[in-house]
């Protein structure tokens, strides 16, 4: 029980010292509740990964998600994840292993952002897409998502195609 | 191409050939075979490795019972093994210890438990007794000591409204004793945004150098104070990073990102820093590293430790290791062969060297966070995470390059 509370304690602590900026009204979880969130609730994961200042995150939030109808579908959709790549704050893989919100960026190869990531409920990538984006572009990968369009396609084949 | 391509290839060997040190091979520190334990060498400042008096400490964090705790394992003078790992946390979960040597196989270790943090001598004769430094919502601590100068810690601790980085000077005693002075602030009053990931050095009796990651522009910098009166008051803070920002984004964002700065020893009066830069943000971090003396202390103008066949990838876990002779030596990992190894570059009259993959620090696996100390001769000491991919259990390895550069 101890264990468990000094483990709260430091992940509460470095919560706190890590300052992320998701998108407004979003209700972005870290990475290790969001795989939780998602094997609980069988939802696909969005992924975000962002930087503290960063110019394309700042776009992106402010001329794509900040769309109502955006923010509703993607809220229903998915298990939202947001990660600080520069943040120290402590999260718990399904291994076990404890790293930290940087080091995941690291394995994520996460070295320009913003980086969104589509993951099954178990965790497997299913696409990865770089850079600023579009309301539209986010409601296209939407349809590849919910069409289960990565059954049978890259997401570049389904864009490629769509009409 | 034939002939472009043995140039570049014979290039390539004569940069080997010129490293100033010759690499023993590599050694485990971690003995532990725990099938599921993940070591982590992630202190602040990676301070995760020091030499004292002929003795090499490597501490670092895993999990082999289930809970994350810190370790120290030490190798004796003319010893080619590691001990055994001798636990240096509680009960608790702990994360991030940083080590320094203070001279005749002593030294004193620091971490991150529950929120507090804590430090303990080592030596010979065992561990010392550990005290509190700082009893609540504290992390990130690291470590500098000179003989001239002393012992000091450094830490992010919760402020009023955001994280802000203190200071304290650490007294040894006899018999493995340890006690800690007053923390300081380093900016007193208020401030506009969270102090991160401290690192110091040591300079001169009542001198040292405090660099860390500053959020107050609304990205972070690295910013750096020096104290001249033993680390009761530091001066304001001083840029270290050249703010690279051209605008172009139409209002959107606050400017590029660093991460992570790492302070040494550099020259008889010196400090060398060197750092993660996003500057060029399409291609991730670069390394790069700056150096400060004089009275005031400002850092001089950045340098780009890499060399150009790193430019298009990126670089992470950027060390320096340097010392009072003026070598200097700078690691990181990067993937720039297909999988993470251990990169050096060293810097001459000439500037920055061609990037060496560190022979047993490279090659097939994953080789990555590297710790690096200099020791007075100039040998390079070396220890890393060492695993089968990015995400298997891990263990950490050692090696020693031997100086056979000029003689200082």
């Amino acid at each position: 029980m101890l264990r468990m509370l000094s483990g709260c304690l430091g992940m509460l602590l470095l919560s706190q010292l890590a300052l992320a900026e998701p998108p407004d009204g979003y209700p972005f979880v870290s990475f290790d509740a969001g795989l939780r969130l998602a094997k609980e609730q069988k939802r696909p994961i969005f992924l975000y990964f962002g930087r503290f200042g960063c110019g394309w995150c700042d776009k992106t939030n402010k001329e794509a998600f900040s769309d109502a109808a955006l923010r509703k579908l993607y809220t229903k959709n998915y298990v939202l994840v947001y990660v600080d790549s520069e943040s120290g704050k402590r999260l718990r893989l399904p291994s076990g292993e404890r790293i930290t919100e940087a080091d995941l960026g690291v394995r994520y190869k996460a070295f320009a952002t913003p980086l969104f990531l589509f993951m099954l409920p178990d965790g497997t990538e299913i696409a990865r897409i770089p850079g600023v984006k579009t309301t539209q572009d986010f409601l296209d990968y939407d349809r590849y998502m919910s069409g289960a369009y990565y059954k049978s396609q890259t997401l570049m084949q389904f864009l490629a195609g769509k009409s | 191409m034939r002939g472009l391509w043995a140039f570049s290839l014979m290039l390539i060997c004569l940069a080997t050939v010129a490293a100033p040190w010759v690499f023993d091979p590599p050694i485990l520190v971690s003995h532990d075979p725990a099938e599921h334990a993940f070591f982590h060498l992630e202190s602040a400042g990676r301070k995760s490795i020091a030499v004292s008096g002929g003795w090499v400490a490597v501490t670092w964090e895993d999990n082999r019972d289930g809970v994350s705790r810190c370790y120290v394992a030490v190798k004796a003078p003319g010893k080619n093994v590691f001990g055994a790992e001798i636990r240096v946390s509680g009960e608790h979960e702990a994360f991030e210890p940083a080590i320094v040597g203070l001279g005749q196989g002593r030294f004193t270790v620091a971490w991150e438990e529950a929120g507090q943090i804590q430090a303990r001598m080592l030596a010979a004769d065992g561990l010392g007794k550990s005290i509190i430094l700082a009893p609540a919502e504290a992390a990130q601590v690291s470590l500098g000591y000179a003989q001239a100068g002393g012992l000091f810690a450094v830490w992010s601790g919760k402020g009023k409204a955001f994280w802000r980085v203190r200071a304290a000077r650490l007294l040894p005693g006899a018999s493995g004793a340890l006690k800690a002075g007053r923390a300081s602030v380093i900016e007193p009053g208020k401030i506009e945004g969270d102090q991160s990931y401290p690192s110091v050095a040591v300079v001169d009796a009542k001198k040292l150098v405090v660099a860390w990651e500053d959020r107050r522009a609304g990205h972070t910098r690295i910013l750096s104070s020096v104290s001249q009166d033993g680390g009761a008051r530091f001066a304001a803070p001083q840029p270290v990073n050249d703010a690279i920002w051209r605008g172009q984004m139409g209002g959107f964002g606050r400017g590029t990102g660093v991460m992570r700065v790492v302070l040494s020893n550099y020259g008889p009066h010196g400090v060398a820093a060197v750092w993660a830069d996003k500057r060029d943000f399409l291609a991730g971090y670069d390394v790069y590293a700056a150096f400060a003396s004089g009275p005031a202390y400002k850092f001089g103008a950045n340098e780009k430790a890499q060399d150009d066949f790193g430019n298009e990838i990126a670089q992470w876990h950027p060390a320096i290791g340097a010392n009072r002779q003026g070598t200097v030596a700078v690691v990181w990992d990067d993937d720039r062969d297909g999988t993470p190894d251990i990169w050096l570059a060293w810097r001459s009259a000439s500037g920055w060297s061609d990037n060496l993959a560190v022979p047993g620090a490279s090659g097939p696996g994953v080789q990555s966070d590297p710790a690096i100390v200099l020791d007075d001769a100039n040998n390079l000491h070396l220890a890393w995470v060492e695993k089968a991919d990015l995400n298997s259990p891990s263990r950490i390895r050692y090696v020693m390059g031997r100086w056979v550069g000029e003689k200082k």
